[in-house]
Order: C-alpha cells, then sequence, then structure tokens
C-alpha cells in the first residue's frame, strides 16, 4: 500500500536578511524532501547545517524565502495541520512558574481536550517520563533532565500523528536516552511518523527508517539506513561460541577473502544498560514509594 | 470560535496565574501602606474638606498604581515569552496569533480588575474610618431637556445657546428649565441650582433670585426656598435668612462638587406632573448684578446614586479601561521590543494620556518651534486623555459614576486599545522566531 | 638591587605609608585654609521625614514633581482647593528648594481660595496659611530674595482687609523661626499690635538684604516698597488719631526715600544697566513729593505754635531730616493730635 506523504519539502529555501533586508546567511538551499507516514525519519547534520531552520519552517515559526512545505497537505501554520503535530525544541523552553500537571494541562487545552481525556494523558504522561515523584514541583526547580522529560511529554499531549524531535536526547542520561529510542520506537509501532533532528549519530542509527543528511544548508545524502551504511565489498558472518570447529571450515573456504577473525564487539550503550539498568530500577522503585 | 475562546481563556488564565506568581501583588500591600502614611499626612481645613480630600487621595492613589501596574505586568509577561524562547514551544500549538495577543490582554485586564476591586474596597474602608463613619452621599444628576427666556413681561422665547445671561437695569427677567422623565414614585426630589454672578460693586457678589417651580404651564407656580442642607443661599448678606427665594453667589463652571456649589430646593412630589414633568423657573431680582447661566449644568434634579462602594467600583471600571489602552500599547511595544524600550514607551503614552490637555495648550501656544508641534500634534491620535472623565473629582465631589459614564469611557479608550491590539496582532503575525 | 618582586612592593607600601604620616603634620593645619568653606547643610532645615522623600525618588524626584504640579493646577481649575493646597504642600516636601511652589502655594490660599470661600472667618484662615506657607518656604530657602519679597507683599496688599485681626495676633513666634538667620542683621518687630504695614516693611528690608548678600538681581521698585510701606503705616496711624505717630512714621518714610535716592546714584554692580534705576519717574515724584507735602501740612497743624510749624515744614520740604528730628524731639512744640478741624489729605 502506497504510504500517504505526511511532510512535502519542494524547493524550499531560506536566506536570513539584516534589518534593511539585505540577504545575509543562506541558512537553507533549495530543499526537496518526503517524509512518509508511519517511519521514522533522521535529519542529520553538523551545527548551523539548516536542520532546525528546516524543523521551523514546516512549523511556520519562520517565513520561507522561496519553495514551499506542507504537513498533512496544508500550509506551515494552519491550525488543523498543527492540532496532529507534537513537536520537541532544541532547548526545553517551558514556563517557570507552571508545576509539571499544570504544563501539561495549559498545552492540552489549547488542543481542546477535554477535562476528562487530559487529565488521563496527563496522569499517564507524566509516569511515562517518569516524573511522577515530581508532578507537583514548579519547572523551575526541574533539572535539565527532568526538563526535557517534561519537554517530551508535552510534545505528546495531543497524541501527535506526527512528532517532530529536535535533539530529544539532549542532556538525558544514557538511561533516558535509551528510554527515548524505545518511545520512538513505540511511537512508529503505533502507526505515527517522527521526524528526529540530531547530530548524535549512534541515536539515529538506532531507531531511524530512513535519513537525510544536511550540510551547509544543502541535502547531500538520503535513503534507507541500511541502504546507506550497508558496506557492498565485505560479508560478515557470526557463528555461536564453543563452535570453533566450524570456524576452521569457514576459514578454509574464504581462503585469501578472509580479513578478519575475531569476536564480535557489544555496543558501549548495551554494556551500560546492562550493567547499570537493574540499579537503576530499584532507585526507581525508591522515587516512586 | 469556540476553539479560539478557549485558546484565549487559556492564555488569560496563564497570565492571571503568572502575575500572581511573581508576587506582584507584594507591590499592592505596599501601595495600601503609603496610601495609609500619605492620608494620615495630608491635612484640610475641616472635616469636609478632610473627606473630600481622602476620597481624591484614594482612588487618585488607585487609579495611578493601577495604570502603572499594566504597563510593568505586560513588559514582564510578553518579553519573557520573546526572551526565554517560550513561544518556540507555544506556537507551533493550534493557537491562533489573535487568540494570543488578545488572552495576554485579558489575562493582564483581569488581575489589574482583581487589584482594584481590592484596592477599592479597602479605600472604602479607609475613607469611613476617615470620616468618622459618614461616608459622602453619591448622587446622581437628571438635566433638563429644554430652556426658554422669560422676560419681565412674562413672554417666552426660546433658546438656542447653551449658556445665557439676565442682565439689565429692571427686575424680572427669568430663565425656565423644563424637566421630564422625572421618577414619579420617589417621594420628594432634590432640585440643585447654581450660577455665574457679576457684580461691579463687591458688595453685590450676592444676588437675590426667585425660584419656582410647577408641573406643567397651566399649573400654578409654586415658590421654592433652599432647603435646610444647602450649603449656601438661605441667607443674605447681612447675615439674616432670606423670607422667600434664595441669596446666590458666583459659582463658575469649574464649581461642580454636587455637594458645595449647588443651592438646594426641596421639589415636592405634587409639583411634579404624572408623566414626570417639572418646570423650573429662576427669576431675576437684584439689579445691581447679572447672572449668567448653562443650559445643561445649571439647574439639576438630584437622584440617588448608590452607594459610595458602588461608585467606587464602577470608577474602576472607568480606570479599567485606561488599563486597557496601556496594556494594548504595551503589548504592542513587547512584541517586537525587548522590555526597557516597552516600558519606556508604556510610560511616555501613560504620562503623555495624563498631561495631553497641557500639550494641546502647548501646541496652541505658538512658543513651540513648527516641527514640535506638528510632531505633538501626531500624538494626539495615540494618546486618548485620561482627565477625560475626572473619575476622582467626580467621587469626591459627591457625584456618582454612571453606567453611561463607564460605557463611553469603554467605547472612547477601547478604540484605541482595538487599533493597538490589530496592529499588535498583525506584528505577531509577520514575526519570525 | 635584586629584590623578589613581592617584597620590593612591600618596601613601597611601607615607604609611602610612612611618607603619609610624616606629611599628616603638616597638611592638617592648612587644611581648614585650603578647603573651600563649607555650606550650612540645607537639609537641616527639614525634619527627618521629608529629607527621606527628597532622597528616596532620586532622579525619579523631577517627574515626580512634574507630575504632582500639573494635577495641582489640575485640581485648581476644578475648584478642588483641598486637593491643590494638599498636592502643592506635598510638591514643597519633596523639592523644597522649588521656590515657585512655595510662592505659588502661599499666593493660592491666600488670594484665590480665600476669595472663594464665604465666611470671613474661613478667608482669614486661608489668609493665615498662606502666610504660614511662605513663612515655612523662607525658613528652608534662607537665601530667597523672593519668597520674602513674596511674603512682605502679602502683607502688604492683602492686609490691610485683615489689618484688626493681623494686629491681634503675636507675630514673634509665628516669624521667629523663618528670620533667626537675619537677626543679627535686621532684628524682627518686637512688640503687640504689629500692623500689616510694619510686617511688610520688615520683610522688604529683608528681601533687599537677602538680595544684596546673595548678589540677585532683584526689581529695583523693591526698594521703594520699604519707604511705602512706612508711608502707608503713617497713614493708618493718622487715620486713627495718632497725628504725632504718623509724623514720626512720616520723617521715618522720608529717611527711607533719601536712601534710596543714595543707593541708586550708586547702585552695586548687578544692577547697573536696569532701566528703572533712577528715580525720576512719575512714581518718585507722586510718592515721595507728596509725602514732603503730607508732612509739611501735618506739621503745621500739629505745632503748637506756628514758626515750629514753619521750621518743620521748611525742613520736610527740603527733605532736611536732621532739623525735621530735631524739632520733634521738643515734645513739648507739639500737639499728640488734633481735636478739630478736616484735614484735606493729599492721598485721600
Amino acid at each position: 500500500m502506497a504510504q500517504a506523504a505526511v511532510i512535502q519539502i519542494k524547493g524550499l529555501s531560506k536566506t536570513y536578511a539584516d534589518f534593511w533586508g539585505r540577504a545575509r546567511v543562506e541558512a537553507l538551499k533549495p530543499l526537496d524532501l518526503e517524509i512518509q507516514e508511519g517511519e521514522i525519519f533522521g535529519l542529520l547534520g553538523p551545527n548551523g547545517s539548516g536542520k532546525t531552520t528546516t524543523i521551523k519552517l514546516l512549523l511556520g515559526l519562520l517565513n520561507a524565502t522561496n519553495g514551499d512545505a506542507f504537513m498533512f497537505g496544508q500550509d506551515p501554520g494552519n491550525q488543523d495541520a498543527k492540532r496532529r503535530v507534537g513537536y520537541l525544541p532544541e532547548e526545553t523552553y517551558l514556563y517557570k512558574f507552571l508545576n509539571a500537571e499544570e504544563t501539561l494541562s495549559f498545552y492540552g487545552k489549547l488542543f481542546g481536550l477535554d477535562k476528562t481525556t487530559l487529565d488521563t494523558r496527563i496522569d499517564a504522561l507524566i509516569k511515562q517520563v517518569g516524573l511522577d515523584h515530581a508532578r507537583k514541583r514548579r519547572l523551575g526547580e526541574y533539572s535539565k533532565g527532568m526538563a526535557r522529560r517534561l519537554g517530551l511529554a508535552q510534545a505528546l499531549i495531543n497524541d501527535p500523528d506526527l512528532v517532530i524531535l529536535d535533539e530529544p536526547t539532549s542532556g538525558l542520561d544514557p538511561i533516558g536516552t535509551a528510554e527515548v529510542k524505545d518511545l520512538i520506537v513505540d511511537l512508529k509501532q503505533r502507526g505515527k511518523t517522527v521526524l528526529l533532528c540530531s547530530h548524535l549519530l549512534a541515536d539515529v542509527e538506532d531507531v531511524c527508517d530512513r535519513l537525510a543528511i544536511l550540510h551547509n544548508g544543502q541535502l547531500k545524502a538520503c535513503g534507507r539506513v541500511d541502504e546507506l551504511l550497508m558496506s557492498e565489498d565485505r560479508t560478515v558472518v557470526e557463528i555461536k561460541a564453543g563452535e570453533e570447529s566450524q570456524l576452521d571450515a569457514v576459514k578454509a573456504a574464504a581462503g585469501e577473502a578472509l580479513i578478519n577473525v575475531d569476536h564480535p564487539r557489544e555496543r558501549l550503550e548495551s554494556y551500560f544498560r546492562r550493567i547499570v539498568a537493574p540499579q537503576q530500577d530499584v532507585t526507581k522503585q525508591e522515587n516512586e514509594a | 470560535m469556540t476553539h479560539w475562546w478557549r485558546a484565549t481563556w487559556a492564555m488569560a488564565s496563564l497570565s492571571i496565574c503568572e502575575i500572581g506568581r511573581q508576587k506582584t501583588w507584594i507591590v499592592l500591600l505596599a501601595v495600601i501602606a503609603v496610601m495609609l502614611v500619605a492620608l494620615a499626612s495630608l491635612q484640610a481645613v475641616d472635616a469636609s474638606a478632610q473627606l473630600k480630600l481622602s476620597v481624591v487621595t484614594i482612588s487618585g492613589s488607585i487609579n495611578f498604581i493601577s495604570t502603572l501596574f499594566a504597563i510593568l505586568l505586560v513588559a514582564a509577561t510578553i518579553t519573557r515569552d520573546r526572551e526565554q524562547l517560550v513561544s518556540l514551544t507555544l506556537f507551533p500549538k493550534p493557537l491562533p496569533m489573535s487568540a494570543y495577543v488578545c488572552g495576554r490582554w485579558l489575562g493582564v485586564q483581569i488581575a489589574i480588575a482583581i487589584g482594584v476591586l481590592i484596592l477599592n474596597t479597602l479605600g472604602t474602608l479607609v475613607v469611613h474610618l476617615t470620616a468618622d463613619h459618614a461616608i459622602p452621599e453619591m448622587r446622581t444628576v437628571h438635566k433638563p431637556v429644554d430652556w426658554q427666556r422669560v422676560d419681565i413681561f412674562g413672554e417666552t422665547s426660546p433658546l438656542d445657546t447653551k449658556r445665557v445671561t439676565l442682565t439689565g437695569t429692571k427686575k424680572g427677567g427669568a430663565i425656565r428649565w423644563d424637566l421630564a422623565k422625572l421618577p414619579t414614585n420617589q417621594g420628594d426630589l432634590v432640585l440643585l441650582l447654581k450660577g455665574r454672578l457679576r457684580a461691579i460693586d463687591p458688595a453685590h457678589y450676592q444676588s437675590h433670585i426667585a425660584v419656582s417651580a410647577r408641573p406643567s404651564e397651566s399649573a400654578q407656580q409654586t415658590l421654592l426656598v433652599c432647603s435646610d442642607e444647602s450649603p449656601y443661599g438661605s441667607f443674605r448678606p447681612d447675615g439674616k435668612p432670606v423670607e422667600s427665594g434664595a441669596t446666590m453667589k458666583d459659582k463658575g463652571d469649574n464649581h461642580v462638587d454636587l455637594n458645595q456649589d449647588y443651592m438646594r430646593f426641596r421639589l415636592a412630589q405634587e409639583l411634579i406632573s404624572p408623566e414626570g414633568t417639572c418646570i423650573i423657573t429662576v427669576t431675576r431680582n437684584d439689579i445691581n448684578s447679572s447672572l449668567s447661566f448653562k443650559k445643561f449644568d445649571s439647574c439639576l434634579i438630584a437622584l440617588s446614586g448608590g452607594g459610595f462602594f458602588t461608585n467606587m467600583q464602577r470608577g474602576g471600571c472607568v480606570v479599567l479601561a485606561q488599563v486597557g489602552y496601556l496594556t494594548a500599547i504595551a503589548l504592542l511595544c513587547a512584541c517586537f521590543s525587548n522590555i526597557g524600550v516597552t516600558l519606556l514607551a508604556g510610560l511616555t503614552a501613560f504620562f503623555g494620556a495624563l498631561t495631553l490637555s497641557y500639550i494641546q495648550d502647548m501646541t496652541g501656544s505658538g512658543k513651540l518651534p513648527n516641527f514640535l508641534v506638528r510632531f505633538l500634534e501626531l500624538m494626539q491620535f495615540i494618546i486618548p486623555d485620561f482627565n477625560r472623565y475626572g473619575v476622582e473629582g467626580t467621587l469626591a465631589g459627591g457625584q456618582a459614576v454612571g453606567w453611561p459614564i463607564v460605557m463611553d469611557a469603554w467605547f472612547y479608550y477601547g478604540t484605541f486599545s482595538l487599533s493597538f491590539l490589530l496592529i499588535a496582532w498583525f506584528v505577531m503575525l509577520r514575526r519570525e522566531l | 638591587m635584586n629584590l623578589p618582586p613581592l617584597k620590593l612592593a612591600g618596601m613601597g607600601l611601607g615607604l609611602l605609608i610612612l611618607a603619609q604620616i610624616w606629611a599628616s603634620f603638616f597638611v592638617f593645619d592648612a587644611r581648614p585654609q585650603a578647603q573651600r568653606q563649607e555650606q550650612e547643610s540645607f537639609f537641616a532645615e527639614l525634619p527627618a521625614g521629608e529629607i527621606a522623600g527628597t532622597l528616596m525618588l532620586g532622579g525619579f524626584r523631577g517627574m515626580a514633581i512634574d507630575f504632582l504640579w500639573l494635577r495641582a493646577i489640575q485640581a485648581k481649575n476644578d475648584a478642588r482647593y483641598y486637593e491643590s493646597v494638599a498636592l502643592f504642600d506635598l510638591i514643597s516636601r519633596v523639592q523644597p528648594r522649588f521656590e515657585r511652589v512655595w510662592e505659588y502655594m502661599a499666593w493660592d490660599m491666600a488670594y484665590n481660595i480665600g476669595h472663594y470661600v464665604d465666611q470671613k472667618d474661613d478667608k482669614w484662615s486661608w489668609y493665615l496659611a498662606g502666610l504660614k506657607a511662605n513663612l515655612r518656604g523662607v525658613q528652608v530657602n534662607p537665601s530667597s530674595e523672593r519668597l520674602l519679597r513674596h511674603l512682605a507683599w502679602m502683607f502688604f496688599h492683602k492686609g490691610e482687609t485683615y489689618m484688626e485681626r493681623i494686629e491681634s495676633v503675636t507675630w514673634q513666634p509665628i516669624i521667629e523661626a523663618a528670620v533667626k538667620t537675619y537677626q543679627s542683621e535686621i532684628a524682627m518687630p518686637m512688640g503687640k499690635q504689629l500692623s500689616s504695614f510694619q510686617l511688610a516693611e520688615y520683610f522688604y528690608r529683608l528681601s533687599v538684604l537677602v538680595a544684596d548678600r546673595e548678589e540677585s538681581r532683584q526689581p529695583v521698585f523693591v526698594r521703594r516698597m520699604v519707604a511705602l510701606a512706612i508711608d502707608r503705616d503713617a497713614n493708618r496711624v493718622r487715620n486713627r488719631g495718632q497725628h504725632f505717630l504718623a509724623l514720626q512714621r512720616y520723617v521715618e518714610a522720608l529717611q527711607a526715600w533719601q536712601d534710596i535716592i543714595a543707593w541708586s546714584q550708586n547702585p552695586s554692580g548687578y544692577h547697573r544697566g536696569q532701566l528703572d534705576i533712577r528715580l525720576t519717574d512719575e512714581s518718585y515724584q507722586r510718592n515721595e513729593g507728596g509725602l514732603r507735602r503730607k508732612m509739611s501740612n501735618l506739621g503745621k497743624l500739629l505745632a503748637k505754635e506756628s514758626k515750629t510749624g514753619e521750621a518743620f515744614a521748611q525742613a520736610a520740604m527740603k527733605r532736611d531730616i536732621k532739623t525735621c528730628h530735631a524739632l520733634m524731639a521738643q515734645s513739648d512744640l507739639w500737639n499728640e493730635h488734633i481735636e478739630t478741624a478736616t484735614i484735606q489729605w493729599l492721598d485721600e
């Protein structure tokens, strides 16, 4: 079944001008991009490559110099389209004088959610992001990580069809980062579309289906992760431990084509999770108590 | 539309919560303390003047502080959205920009309204204590619908001017006012009368007049005498009581104190027709001075105007209209500049509005350079007159602040507010984050 | 020398301190001559609450004054005198050096509000309140000839309306706080039943004294007001039948005119070039000439013998004050007052 395009970008460009209208910085050169429904799309690039500019143009926070952008077939800034979008900015900008419940309640009201739905959702989201112990505390007293979690919660308050996450793991510890990645995968499984913007390559590699790489405002590469990262000039064979006799057979069969035989290396992140996860669960249970 | 109201109300609630949690109510307490200290130190010559001074000081302080506050609150809240980049989280939501602007404006208005309500309540209490429990009586005034001149032969002629003078070397010239729609079920009413007096000899600075009333043209005239509560008019210059009529004194246009500047007469119920009409005639009996009257200010019927507290609150509504203007202009400035510029612009507008009449005097004086005159004339298009309604003086003078005044004030200041809100909305639509 | 830098710095600092101590023995005695004379703090005249008011507002004082002033004018225009007076009072507390506000407040109370109230007692109350406000202004602005001049004018111009009440007031306790800085030069008038003209004369003299001391340009007519005040006071006592006392006052007035003439021929530097410096105008002719004629007529009427009267009249017309004094010192030559006859006074 052909997937509908949630985001369509055609020739979109942005040049920042000064007070006198003179062009100063070409932040985004003409960009063509499509993001399909139900996929996790990664937008990569170094600092200043135009990732955040692209997102702001999509959300109508900036006016495009040229080109078009559409979300759910609507112009940027369309209120109906915004109802289906959740956005987490690069840094967490929330009202410090509100607590977690009030923050989610306020943003929920902007989406027109009724009280019952809102209360249920607030409760679930606060628990999901692990802020149940601090729900009544004002945001001014939150740590960066806690604020980031709440930011994520506010991005999901309206159960959006499209979730735009700009550096979602910024400020989070490795456990938190992993939880966010699990959340992203969970969103995909629920049929949501996720646009993930990051310059942490490992995070993107783990969760994204497709990705695009921007550099100096220009699109350098775009495609499926597997396709982009696959090395076609070699093949990896994995054998279980204890089957060394089979290994000799493989070595003999490979002959001169054999490059390397070694134990595979675990990812640091998964190693860390294995070590820390049991203690982390205990700490969580103590906080909840 | 429902969504728009919901979003506006959400923004307004947020503003109120923000203002409350900023602890700005501490400033309110400081204002109350200053008010009480100021009242204790201000002195007047007698109890009546002290009461008026209390009323003017309290209502003036409340009005001044609340209007100034509006600028501070808007500057603090709106600029924070931009400077702390909360708008990056806010505007991707389905929040119409008009709802954001209106919601912020409404939130500040409600916060100020709560403050004004509290201060007015406390102010009423302070006046009550200062005045030894004698709260000033508030009256509304019912104005005549028409007037005519009556010559010494009794012939009437219509008047199309707003001021008329009785002069000449013969007694008997009179002015007649036609009153209509008077209440017929409130018993005896109070007739208020004043006018300007001119005499060459200072000994004639008081003039004898005859005041009469009748319910209709065909009815007989009844002479009226000053009531016991009349501040003047009952005694001749030599100190002896007037046997009939009254002794009028010179009370100019700026003498508008109902309790002090108007003679009072009891208008019996029988002198009012069942249709609510009455004809009042004032006859000049002293050839040594000329008398001058105004159509709508010289002859009034005083009706009960509600309690002092109610009128303070209605006066507060007029102040809220002024606050709305300042909130709107500060909001506009906050949309594209920082807190410093917003405060400066708001304060400039505030003081400009307070001194608009003097600005107008200066532009017409011929003493300023042309470019400055043009600039000040342009400024008058965006700055309303905060002295237009003179709520403090009205309250001190015992005159009620009626709902028509409140509505007129909201219409006048509201036009300015709406214009600035529209411009703010437009600026926000074009603004990039 | 190869000393570490820290040690060197320490030595240098030590030497500097020693030098300061040594120099202080010489500088200490010379300091009073070297320093400018300290001005007496004007805050000394203000009570603590008013000091707080002037200091607390800081740079916003000017703006607050402007606002209060406009509001006070608006209140006055709307006949809310209780408010305008309170506001002027507040301005005078915040900006006590603002001479004009004291002047305006005093004038407003005595003239405007006094005119609009009806009862005579109320009129007097407002007039007295105006005088007291002016006195308070003088007290906190001892160098202001303007305020002294205004106070004198209020006594001269309006005082006659309340003459009896003014004479019934004991003025010394009321004015002494304001005039204590001038006591060494011009003593305040003592005694009871001081007239408005006597007080006007006193304050006009003070005004001239302060103007000369501060070298501030003062309208020249102020000096003439001293003589005119004495002249009016003499008329007052004359109309009450104290004719000989009136004659003495006329002689004092003539002396005051002589002082003005002498001054006008050699005015102080800052008055040179002013148009009315030379007293040859009609005002001078009318007042000083009329005074001499009054003196000669009254002298002739009061003298017991005609030759005494003639001698006095001649001396008066020639401005021979010495002879006038000498003749008047012989009290047996004069009647205290004239019992009969209708006297045509030149100023009636």
